[in-house]
């Protein structure tokens, strides 16, 4: 048997004659090359040449090159350049979307890059992207990519972008702010595991805000859970330390009184929030008496929320702010208690 | 009559040069960088990429993956770009896992930087470049299918001198897009070591973003490619074969390194090929 080998390898075909092929045509990059390296020179609207076109005879046409018009979008809301803006702080020139960032991340303590864009932004992205870097490469703020809750539900887990000051970034935004010299402000991250909730009080403050502002509300400071808590210890330390054998529930309850929080349940109910405001007063006649204070509690539920948990806080009196998806999880806890969720805002 | 597919490009609303761009990444890779876009225009950061971004999105044409913070990569999966380009299936379309999309990124940065070169940009074109123009045995690039074999449809390839295209350097780049090992690379030339030997003047261009395997894929090449005779390929060629070989110096080999030193989406060299984790599309 004779076995049909393979040739050799490499090899060519037999009827191969003198190595000659036509050229290749051009790709269609390769016949722009000379058109786009013109362009990419042309930067600044270059002179035109009109030296020819003056003395040029009616009917000859013309030398100059045809200008290719390159369509160009009407140039609308554009940012003052940075060099332009005077410094706020040494070596610092920030926008005010910046500055806003700056008092916003350091009230809240932590935002997410997606509720930044919807309420300092209006919605360009591109903008916040450009501002967040700029604040963050002079160690304003830094940025966390953080997993979203789950709370039970399967997929896969959804990551959060979320914004928060350095300690040099608090310094600063209290340097530029114009904010109330008592409203506090908050560096870094803390309980990671509470971030997705804690984004979402900056919502519900937009919200509610509006809200506030469409009644007269003026001057708005807001007061964290970590503030309010903070002050309520010190109430009650202050009064078992002067009264030793006072019964702890009287200090809750006066204490309660003294901050104007809502004692439920033999305990005092703290909100996510408080946004403090004031509203002009006017006598009988319309005239102005100046302003008296007010207070409105916010507290964002989540899926978490246990139906006891959810019913203290909706006796407290708080408004109370939900996501979608978390309301929907809620209503299925509180089935007993279906005019609970009519109380619940949706975020 | 062929439609210039720059102009049909053009035609949706883009300028000559975002048209042209978009008809590279289309080619190329399917996938790209802000900062590419800037190299294609010699231009630095600036409103241009950022209103040319801004129309591909609105216009449906290109998808933001996230990359890092505030940095993204730009799929360009719209159908109709790629049935402008004649190609409406092109794999470029297609969403790829992490490891893909950096080798194709690497892929555009490569062609960007060689942009002198005539590139073979597709299956037909290299199907005809081998088959007419240096008229090689179809055994020897293609399979059973008569389809080019995928590791040398989906690598870079070019030519120095298209005007004489029998004659001409042909460059091939082999993209790393971090590997562990070089084992693909070995896959890639028992697949592309015939034809390239036929094609007797080529350049072998190992890409890579660090220098982790230039030293082992060097070694591997040249083992391959020294003085020595070529490698039998047969199953019975051992004994058998009684045509003189042919002689090596006829084959005019190199190799070359070329060392990207960009920033790429972050990626595991453990990682599944295929895997999506690490890239979503932004909400």
């Amino acid at each position: 048997m004779r076995l049909d080998l393979p040739d050799e390898v490499p090899r060519r075909r037999a009827s191969e004659g003198p190595r000659s092929a036509p050229p290749l045509a051009p790709s269609p990059v390769e016949r722009r090359r000379e058109s786009l390296a013109a362009r990419a020179a042309d930067r600044r609207n270059p002179q035109l040449p009109i030296a020819f076109e003056k003395h040029r005879a009616p009917g000859e046409p013309s030398r100059t090159p045809e200008k290719h018009v390159i369509p160009r979008e009407r140039k609308t809301d554009q940012r003052p350049r940075r060099q332009a803006i005077p410094q706020q702080a040494v070596g610092l020139s920030l926008r005010d979307e910046e500055r806003k960032v700056l008092m916003d991340v350091g009230r809240f303590r932590v935002i997410s890059t997606r509720d930044l864009a919807g309420t300092v932004y209006n919605g360009r992205h591109s903008r916040m992207e450009r501002d967040l870097a700029f604040l963050r490469e002079k160690d304003l703020v830094t940025i966390d990519s953080v997993n979203a809750r789950r709370d039970g539900r399967g997929g896969r887990v959804e990551r959060i972008e979320v914004v928060t000051l350095t300690k040099s970034g608090r310094d600063v935004a209290r340097h530029i702010s114009d904010l109330a010299p008592k409203q506090k402000l908050y560096a870094g991250l803390v309980k990671p595991r509470e971030v997705e909730h804690d984004t979402q009080i900056y919502r519900a403050y937009s919200k509610e805000s509006e809200r506030i502002k469409e009644n007269g509300g003026t001057n708005l400071r807001v007061k964290l859970d970590f503030e309010l808590k903070s002050e309520v210890q010190k109430a009650i330390h202050a009064a078992r330390k002067a009264d030793p054998n006072r019964d702890m529930s009287d200090i809750k309850r006066e204490v309660a009184r003294q901050f104007e929080l809502p004692y439920v349940n033999d305990g005092i109910q703290i909100p996510d929030a408080r946004i403090e405001y004031d509203l002009p007063q006017k006598d009988d006649r319309g005239g102005d008496q100046g302003t008296s204070g007010g207070h409105q509690d916010i507290e964002v539920l989540t899926a978490a929320y246990r139906p006891g948990h959810l019913r203290n806080k909706a006796q407290a009196g708080f408004h109370l702010y939900a996501s979608s998806s978390d309301r929907a999880t809620l209503t299925g806890k509180i089935e007993d208690d279906h005019h609970l969720m009519e109380n619940i805002l949706e975020l | 009559m062929t439609v210039d597919p720059i102009v049909a490009i053009e035609s949706l609303g883009y300028t000559e040069r975002e048209a042209a761009f978009l008809y590279v990444v289309a080619v190329h890779s399917g996938y790209f960088l802000r900062r590419q876009f800037d190299y294609f225009i010699d231009r630095n950061k600036g409103a241009i990429v950022m209103r040319f971004l801004e129309k591909a999105r609105v216009a449906g044409h290109i998808e933001f993956l996230d990359y890092k913070q505030g940095w993204h990569v730009y799929h360009l999966f719209s159908r109709a770009i790629y049935r402008l380009i004649g190609d409406v299936e092109s794999q470029n379309r297609r969403r790829k896992g992490d490891a893909q999309v950096r080798a194709r990124l690497m892929t555009l940065d490569y062609v960007l930087e060689n942009n002198d070169d005539h590139y073979l940009e597709s299956e037909a074109d290299r199907f005809r470049f081998f088959e007419q123009d240096r008229r090689l045995a179809t055994d020897l690039f293609a399979g059973d299918d008569g389809r080019l074999y995928p590791l040398l449809a989906s690598f870079p390839l070019s030519l120095t001198d298209r005007t004489r295209p029998a004659q001409s350097l042909v460059r091939v780049a082999f993209i790393d897009e971090g590997l562990a090992t070089i084992e693909k690379f070995l896959r890639f030339l028992s697949v592309a070591e015939p034809p390239l030997r036929a094609l007797q003047d080529f350049e072998l261009i190992y890409v890579g973003s660090s220098d982790f395997n230039f030293q082992a894929a060097k070694t591997a090449f040249w083992k391959r490619f020294s003085n020595a005779p070529p490698r039998s390929l047969g199953l019975f060629d051992q004994g058998v074969r009684s045509v003189t070989p042919r002689s090596a110096a006829t084959v005019q080999a190199r190799f070359t390194t070329f060392l990207l030193g960009y920033s790429y989406p972050k990626f595991q060299r453990s990682e599944v090929r295929g895997s999506t984790e690490g890239s979503h599309i932004r909400s």
